[in-house]
């Protein structure tokens, strides 16, 4: 073992190794003076951004399965990269911005590691999109972070995603480039069986997802997900508050949740059911949407069955839902 | 008075004879041995140890079956210096024989100093970017960095030898103690399935991955990529337990932090680093092959080197066959990555560098001078 003092590394005086070129599912159009850097395993986009007197700041574009920990998790994250103490959920909601990235709702963070405006500065935004969380990041000197704000605002803007993301691209941790011979396989999912409605058709389940179905009535759509995710994944509150986001809802208290959820027993243990009407934003324009989703906790993991999408249509497919609740058999009950 | 037999045997010239045979038959095994085996194992198995180890299919033992380098090198040393001091005379007539065999035995030390205190390490540098520390080609530390100071970091590093015994560490400079309850020598990331053995992970990203164990390889075209779940825990309780992981390419879990009594921690499975007073500046890459053909022409870094305590902050070409050589170390260019994104310098020190040059010098001044001896005795025999 030892012990040794190093001086703080700038980001940039770290080279990443590429170790291979992740499929690009997400596109944008970096500002000009941005000079775009190598993307490696974890990163879907670098660049570089140089200002006066040698200052520089490093951007970022990473995306992770699930809520990724959780929006105040990476916060916090991001807080100690700058020697920042940790926050509440409830501090973050009060000073992140909520935007708008091309019609899917994020979170705007900024914070500065010195009051007087020298030190390091981080603007990040937060978007979560089929059932991954994206990461954008800006981290540097803060006069020349500061500057570059519009730019940011405008990169984002301009990011579009390439469709659904399929199983090669779903998972964005870095994976060996090469494996050994013989591989242990992996342990059997316990995925449990059951009885899909009449009306959901049954799509190919990708990257987190363990089911996947699409409902149409004529114009209108709705996505139904089946995940399994290790542990309470943040805890039922944080993820209906996420939903909420999603919906343009503010947050709401574990009191709130107590009052408005629902319980429905299932095989697997009973199952929180929550109701999400909001409106989601497209194109400049606003639609009335709805989430409706049932959450249980498990000793191996926390389910997620959840309906989203035109307001009426999932509205009109509850009595479905609660059917494929019902059915559900999980290998070892409780 | 005869000598005691530990001696005649110690300065036989049989055992010289058997030594030498010994060792060929070593470096022979040992080369055919590296077309599964990677260099750098194959050092450890078969020239940097006392004994070739053999271990039996299914069973833990390890049996030693041939001497290996070391010892072949140690007893070859002794043979040496005994036959020196006690049967050769120190006498002009056999100076060229002591001068060929003092160069042998500086060749041996050298060979054990090379063995005990070199190291290789590399340097991967973005043009634009600078780097003040060297990675081990293969070798990984687990670090948990203090960042409260705002002009620096205190590492602590582990060596994944100590995780794997799964034992507490406690370290004056860390309050919390360090245990890892799995420690898997190469290891494949994937998303934790439900069904899988129950997550260690609770912290950080660990919670939404799993470290899948792959068997450890040796071949030289593969690698291993260590994880370890690792606990910490203070007196009052546990902290938590992070999923580390890392590679032999530079990419590993990103640096997971927590927090602690105020004080911002960060932690890391990383490739083990080797800093430097100095800072090293890549100001442009060159690569030029021959037209046509994948045959590199010419592989070259301008750097700029900067080190303050020696006042030293100057431009310098590193290029094939011209090293930097700098405060003990050879930086050689190795190679590029990524479409000459980076460039990757092999970084070499090895304090005892001029030995085999020292003792190849005294091996063949000591066979010019007995020759000669022998020659001009010759010569005057015939002239008289």
């Amino acid at each position: 073992m030892s012990v040794y003092t190093v001086p703080k590394e700038d980001s940039q005086a770290t080279a990443q190794v590429e170790t291979s070129k992740p499929a690009r599912e997400v596109t944008w159009t970096a500002p000009k003076d941005w000079e775009e850097q190598p993307a490696t395993e974890m990163r879907q986009g670098s660049f570089l951004v140089h200002g006066g007197n040698g200052a520089k700041a490093d951007v970022s574009v990473v995306a992770f399965p699930g809520d990724a920990g959780g929006d105040v998790a990476n916060v916090n994250r991001w807080r100690g990269q700058i020697n920042l103490p940790e926050i509440e959920d409830s501090a973050l909601q009060k000073t992140a911005q909520k935007i708008d990235i091309n019609g899917t709702p994020a979170l705007l963070v900024a914070m500065d590691e010195k009051s007087d405006g020298t030190g390091r500065k981080i603007l990040a935004a937060i978007l979560h999109r089929d059932d991954r969380t994206w990461f954008f990041k800006m981290m540097g000197n803060t006069p020349l972070v500061t500057a570059q704000k519009d730019e940011f605002i405008t990169f984002l803007q301009s990011v579009r995603f390439a469709g659904e993301s399929t199983t090669a691209a779903a998972s964005a941790i870095p994976l060996p480039m090469v494996q050994s011979s013989s591989p242990i396989p992996p342990a059997i999912s316990a995925k449990p069986k059951w009885k899909v409605p009449q009306g959901w058709q049954e799509q190919t389940a990708s990257g987190m997802r363990q089911g996947s179905f699409a409902i149409t009535e004529g114009p209108s759509k709705a996505d139904v997900s089946v995940v399994a995710l290790s542990g309470d994944a943040g805890g039922v509150l944080a993820n209906v508050n996420r939903w909420r986001g999603q919906l343009s809802l503010p947050d709401i208290t574990e009191d709130d949740l107590t009052k408005s959820a629902t319980t429905v027993e299932t095989t697997g243990g009973p199952a929180v059911l929550v109701d999400i009407a909001g409106e989601t934003s497209a194109a400049g324009s606003k639609s009335p949407a709805r989430i409706l989703a049932a959450i249980i906790v498990r000793k191996d993991g926390t389910w997620f069955i959840k309906i989203t999408g035109n307001d009426a249509l999932v509205a009109k497919n509850k009595s479905a839902l609660l059917d494929f609740l019902k059915s559900l058999e999980f290998p070892n009950h409780g | 008075m005869a000598r005691p037999r530990i001696i005649q045997a110690l300065t036989s010239l049989r055992l010289t004879i058997v030594l030498l045979s010994l060792a060929m038959v070593l470096v022979f095994i040992g080369t055919l041995a590296q077309k599964n085996l990677d260099a750098f194992y194959a050092q450890q198995k078969y020239f940097n140890t006392w004994f070739v180890y053999w271990t039996p299919q299914g069973s833990h033992w390890s049996i030693p079956v041939f001497p290996g380098g070391f010892l072949l090198g140690s007893v070859f040393l002794l043979n040496l210096i005994a036959a020196h001091a006690v049967r050769f005379k120190m006498t002009w007539k056999k100076s060229g024989i002591i001068l060929a065999h003092a160069g042998l035995i500086l060749l041996l030390v050298g060979g054990l100093f090379t063995a005990l205190w070199s190291r290789e390490s590399r340097m991967t540098i973005a043009p634009g970017a600078s780097k003040s520390y060297t990675e081990s080609f293969k070798e990984f530390e687990l670090v948990i960095i203090d960042k409260s100071n705002p002009e620096n970091d205190r590492v602590v590093s582990i060596p994944p030898s100590l995780l794997a015994t799964h034992k507490v560490i406690q370290l004056p400079e860390l309050p919390f103690t360090v245990k890892s309850p799995r420690y898997l020598e190469n290891a494949r990331l994937d998303m934790w399935k439900p069904g899988a053995p129950p997550q260690l992970a609770d912290k950080g990203m660990g919670i939404r991955l799993d470290a899948v164990p792959v068997a450890p390889t040796t071949r030289p075209e593969e690698e291993n990529y260590p994880a370890a779940f690792v606990t910490l825990e203070m007196p009052s309780g546990p902290l938590g337990t992070w999923l580390v992981w890392s590679s032999p390419f530079g990419e590993s879990v990103p640096p997971q932090t927590f927090t602690v009594d105020g004080t911002n921690y960060e932690i890391q499975l990383r490739l083990k680093r080797f800093y430097k007073p100095y800072r090293i500046h890549l100001d442009h890459l060159t690569h030029e092959e021959y037209a046509g053909t994948g045959i590199p022409k010419n592989f070259a870094s301008q750097i700029q080197l900067n080190d303050p305590k020696r006042h030293e902050d100057r431009k310098t070409l590193i290029y094939m066959n011209h090293p930097l050589r700098y405060a003990g170390e050879t930086f050689y260019q190795y190679q590029t990555l990524a479409d000459d994104k980076f460039t990757v310098l092999e970084v070499v020190r090895n304090p005892s560098w001029m030995l085999p040059y020292i003792s190849c010098s005294l091996v063949g001044l000591g066979l010019v001078v007995q020759f000669g001896m022998h020659l001009f005795g010759f010569i005057k025999r015939r002239a008289a």
